[in-house]
């Protein structure tokens, strides 16, 4: 297993191994990322990510509750083909993945609508031959996020989850841009 | 769900102010040099995105190792300057399946070179492309089979004082849309070059290239 992998594989199985020893609130999400353009190059190129599907694993432990508002971390891992555009033509410049750690702050899930906000840290690498995926990897990135679970009934285990996060690209030689991904998924809690 | 709405409304501005609202971007370049002189202005262009396949032949019509093993490297450092894979560079084993043909003088031709009327440069190395209207003209196999090839190399690895790396490096450039020479000698693309490699500017003027409308497309 390479070290990337290994560094986004080791907090997934410690999380699953704290839920496991103790009686803590564990849920598993399943989606799809849609990204804004990574980068616009002024000869004319944009470079893009494809949809993304996702998962995650997210551990709420009871002691973390304050009143109404649940902490908890989240450990996600998308993985996406790079698209790049240039005056109408399109091709491919790889795989890429995306893995993120974030710090979360969940209110109740006792109702039906639940908002939640987070902050954490993004690696963005992949296999593509393309500059800015070069330039980027490897260095975590802050990440924000915030985003609302929709239950059919209050307390429901199962949850529709739209969630929407940012976080900065400063390419090689180029000028510093944000990154917006929308993330629409399936969580289940156990 | 009023309050949902409005929480879930203030994170997205939220957001977006956190990523500035703006992509990251960088710069387009300039060409560090003309990359047309020897086409008369005329811009040849690859399609972005094409995988290239280069053909090398030897005197025995088998490749030649060191000529093949000099196309090689020179495919691999042009590979790299383009900044988002707007060309694959590849050599094939078959005639009929190559855009571009490397031979060395002494060979014979598999492709019509006089197609062309002539190729750009002299001496030691000179490279055959031509147009057909806003395209590239595709050169004929002698032996009358289907061709694709577009451009033909010829080097004389006996020339250049035993620099092959430079010559074909050189001449490569000419079939990637360089048709133009540089006046600094350490660039790869200088009439003599003092290099075997591209250097930053030869390929910021191959990123140019790529990036423009094509006078003619390869």
């Amino acid at each position: 297993m390479s070290r990337a992998g290994a560094a986004l594989v080791a907090p997934l199985a410690l999380l699953a191994g704290v839920a496991a020893a103790q009686p803590s609130p564990l849920e598993l999400e399943a989606g799809v990322a849609i990204t804004s353009p990574l980068l616009v190059d002024g000869n004319g190129t944009r470079v893009r990510l494809s949809p993304a599907p996702l998962v995650g694993i997210s551990l709420a432990p009871a002691s973390w509750r304050a009143g109404r508002v649940a902490g908890g971390v989240t450990a996600r891992i998308s993985t996406a083909t790079v698209r790049l555009e240039d005056d109408g033509a399109r091709w491919s410049g790889g795989r890429a993945w995306q893995g993120e750690l974030l710090a979360t702050a969940t209110l109740s899930r006792r109702v039906r609508v639940t908002p939640h906000a987070g902050a954490g840290v993004a690696w963005l690498g992949g296999d593509a031959d393309v500059a800015v995926v070069r330039d980027v990897g490897r260095r975590p990135r802050a990440l924000v996020e915030g985003g609302v679970e929709l239950r059919r009934a209050a307390g429901s285990r199962t949850a529709l989850s739209l969630v929407a996060q940012g976080y900065r690209i400063t390419p090689a030689g180029g000028d510093a841009g944000g990154v917006l991904r929308v993330l629409l998924a399936l969580r289940h809690a156990w | 769900m009023r309050q949902a709405g409005f929480a879930l409304a203030c994170t997205l501005v939220a957001c977006l102010a956190a990523t500035g609202c703006r992509a990251p971007t960088v710069p387009g370049e300039a060409p560090a040099y003309d990359p047309t002189t020897l086409t008369g202005g005329v811009l040849f262009a690859w399609p972005l995105g094409r995988a290239i396949s280069v053909y090398v032949q030897g005197e025995s019509r088998s490749p030649d190792p060191a000529l093949a093993a000099a196309v090689d490297r020179a495919l691999a450092a042009w590979e790299g300057a383009p900044r988002y894979g707007e060309l694959r560079l590849r050599r094939v084993d078959d005639v009929r399946r190559a855009d571009v043909v490397v031979r060395a003088i002494g060979a014979a031709p598999l492709v019509d070179e006089s197609a062309c009327g002539g190729g750009i440069g002299e001496g030691a190395g000179f490279t055959v492309l031509c147009a057909s209207g806003d395209t590239a003209r595709t050169l004929p196999l002698l032996d009358g089979g289907t061709s694709r090839v577009k451009v033909s190399v010829v080097v004389d690895p006996g020339a250049m004082g035993g620099s092959l790396d430079a010559l074909v490096a050189h001449e490569m450039g000419h079939a990637l849309g360089v048709t133009g020479h540089s006046a600094d000698a350490g660039d790869v693309m200088h009439v003599s070059p003092a290099v075997s490699r591209p250097s930053a500017r030869d390929g910021r003027t191959l990123r140019y290239v790529l990036h423009q409308p094509a006078d003619v497309r390869l």
